[in-house]
């Protein structure tokens, strides 16, 4: 009987549907298709690549002028651009073109790069000095003075090898590989604003010190005079206090780093097996909702962070969690990224 | 104007099929003409690229599920809205430069319930239930435009069937059949 019914009401909707078939005069008339864009000369394509690099760095360094919370939590300031980014991208669909080759080499030079500089980095943080002067504190090597911090060096080597990726792009003639395109330029982000949030500890190590220096609660009053520099070495108990402070940091931002990583890797293997059938995976990321709740994730996290610094200056909270803010903002500025991308793609490969 | 001439050429023998297609896979008439009519001038822009004029009917329908599908992700607060309660009232029949077939309310009707219940299945076990149930497309064609196995064909028929019978069976079950068919 349904099954009757249902073929029954087929056979209605056909001839429904064809009950008023315009004629194809009648059908031609009405649209006709807009003529093709003749292609412009490019005269220097690679150029075009570097544009969203020119706008991390920008807002980053503005965000550090405007605002003493981007000085202590770069990696705010690069989550924030990121998902700035992502809304212009969703406005505007040709933001950036992709580029497969130079994100697959980008993501080739910069990860082991990152991970040779937090090396580094970390056997000065636990070999360093304690500095401590009428200004404050800091921890770095006990011979020489740093002229470049760590988030500063970790800016300008992705800038820099972001140009030379797109360099090298346009004078290699090899298209890449699409199905990772996205991921590779994924892991490049996460990498960045995973070592800037490793390097959280070495600012909460600044914190902390200028707090109890200024604090008279008993652990700075191995200082001699309010004015007078004094070094500690390693081993005092006051090193050992802060650097225990700053593995939970380092643990919020290895977290988070392995949150996105693991996503972009989701998002590979997804396109990989997209060959063969639909992945609802990538349809959910491309849903029209993901990239304003990515950013509006990171706008929250970044208003929490900096009213727990302002909490923190008033003597009033405790800085531990503003790494976990920074965790979570740069996470919803990832996804907001990541969504933009596939949305794009999608386009392209429709049109 | 060559390439004008080729495509009409072309489209001339299969549009009235295609557009019906096109209608059928959407939530209202006037948005099936919509989809087609989009479809049609990706389809004029892409015709240099096709390399046999005999493929041009699976080519034009595979345009028609693509442009489809993009609309779906494009509008999917639309799947919220309510259907159409009536959208033959306002036909233009009576103008010169429309076919007119035969056509009744009664059949309007169950071609509205038709329409509810295909908007009710997935896009991919939509397309084929409409291309196999209403178009006469075979399983192998099928697949061959969804760009999948025959076997992933079957497995959208049976399951878009199961779901078509339960949402009958959910709202339907006491409708009567048209005149002329008995249970």
């Amino acid at each position: 009987m349904i099954d009757k019914l249902i073929t029954s009401d087929f056979a209605a909707l056909a001839a429904d549907d064809r009950h008023a078939v315009p004629t194809l005069e009648a059908l031609l008339g009405a649209p006709r298709p807009s003529a093709p864009k003749v292609a412009r000369a490019k005269r220097a394509p690679w150029l075009l690549p570097i544009g969203p690099v020119v706008v991390v760095l920008a807002a980053a360094g503005v965000l550090r002028e405007v605002n003493q919370d981007f000085v202590d939590v770069p990696q705010l300031a690069v989550a924030l651009a990121v998902a700035v980014m992502a809304l212009i991208g969703l406005v505007y669909a040709d933001f950036a073109k992709p580029r497969p080759l130079a994100n697959l080499v980008a993501a080739g030079l910069f990860i082991p790069l990152a991970g040779v500089g937090f090396v580094i980095e970390w056997h000065h943080h636990m070999t360093g000095c304690l500095f401590i002067d009428g200004n404050g504190a800091s921890i770095g090597p006990c011979q020489a003075a740093r002229i470049v911090t760590t988030p500063g060096f970790a800016l300008i080597s992705w800038s820099a090898i972001m140009v030379a990726a797109a360099v090298a792009a346009r004078l290699i003639p090899w298209k890449g590989s699409s199905a990772w395109n996205i991921p590779a330029q994924l892991a490049v982000l996460v990498v960045l604003l995973t070592w800037l949030g490793l390097n959280l500890y070495e600012d909460i190590s600044i914190e902390v010190a200028r707090f109890h220096f200024t604090h008279p609660s008993g652990i700075g009053a191995e200082r001699w005079a309010p004015y007078q520099s004094r070094v500690l070495l390693g081993e005092s108990e006051l090193v050992k206090f802060i650097r225990a402070h700053s593995m939970e940091r380092m643990w919020d931002a290895l977290v988070s780093g392995a949150v996105s990583f693991a996503l972009a890797i989701s998002i590979g293997i997804s396109g990989i097996r997209e060959r063969n059938r639909p992945s609802r995976w990538l349809r959910l990321l491309e849903s029209p909702a993901i990239i304003p709740l990515g950013i509006t994730v990171a706008a929250a996290n970044l208003v929490l962070a900096t009213l727990q610094q302002r909490l923190f200056e008033l003597h009033r909270g405790d800085p531990d969690d503003i790494s976990w803010f920074a965790a979570c903002g740069s996470t919803g500025a990832i996804v907001a990224f990541a969504s933009m991308l596939l949305r794009r793609r999608r386009r392209e490969a429709l049109s | 104007m060559e390439g004008n001439e080729r495509f009409r050429a072309l489209l001339e023998p299969v549009y009235a099929g295609a557009l019906g297609f096109a209608r059928h896979l959407s939530r209202a008439r006037a948005d099936g003409d919509d989809l087609f009519h989009e479809a049609l001038i990706r389809a004029s822009a892409k015709l240099a690229t096709l390399r046999d004029d005999t493929a041009f009917k699976p080519w034009l329908y595979r345009i028609v599920i693509s442009v489809h599908r993009n609309r779906l992700r494009r509008a999917f607060w639309r799947r919220f809205l309510p259907l159409p309660e009536q959208v033959s009232s306002d036909e233009p029949a009576a103008s010169g430069n429309y076919r007119v077939s035969d056509w009744s309310p009664d059949a309007a009707e169950a071609a509205r319930r038709a329409r509810e219940a295909l908007t009710t299945l997935p896009a991919a076990q939509r397309e084929a239930i409409v291309l196999y149930e209403i178009e006469g497309w075979q399983v192998d064609e099928i697949a061959l435009l969804q760009r999948c196995s025959a076997s992933a064909v079957k497995s959208r028929l049976v399951r878009g069937r199961d779901r078509l019978r339960a949402y009958y069976e959910a709202r339907h079950a006491a409708v009567p059949l048209l005149s002329g068919e008995t249970p």
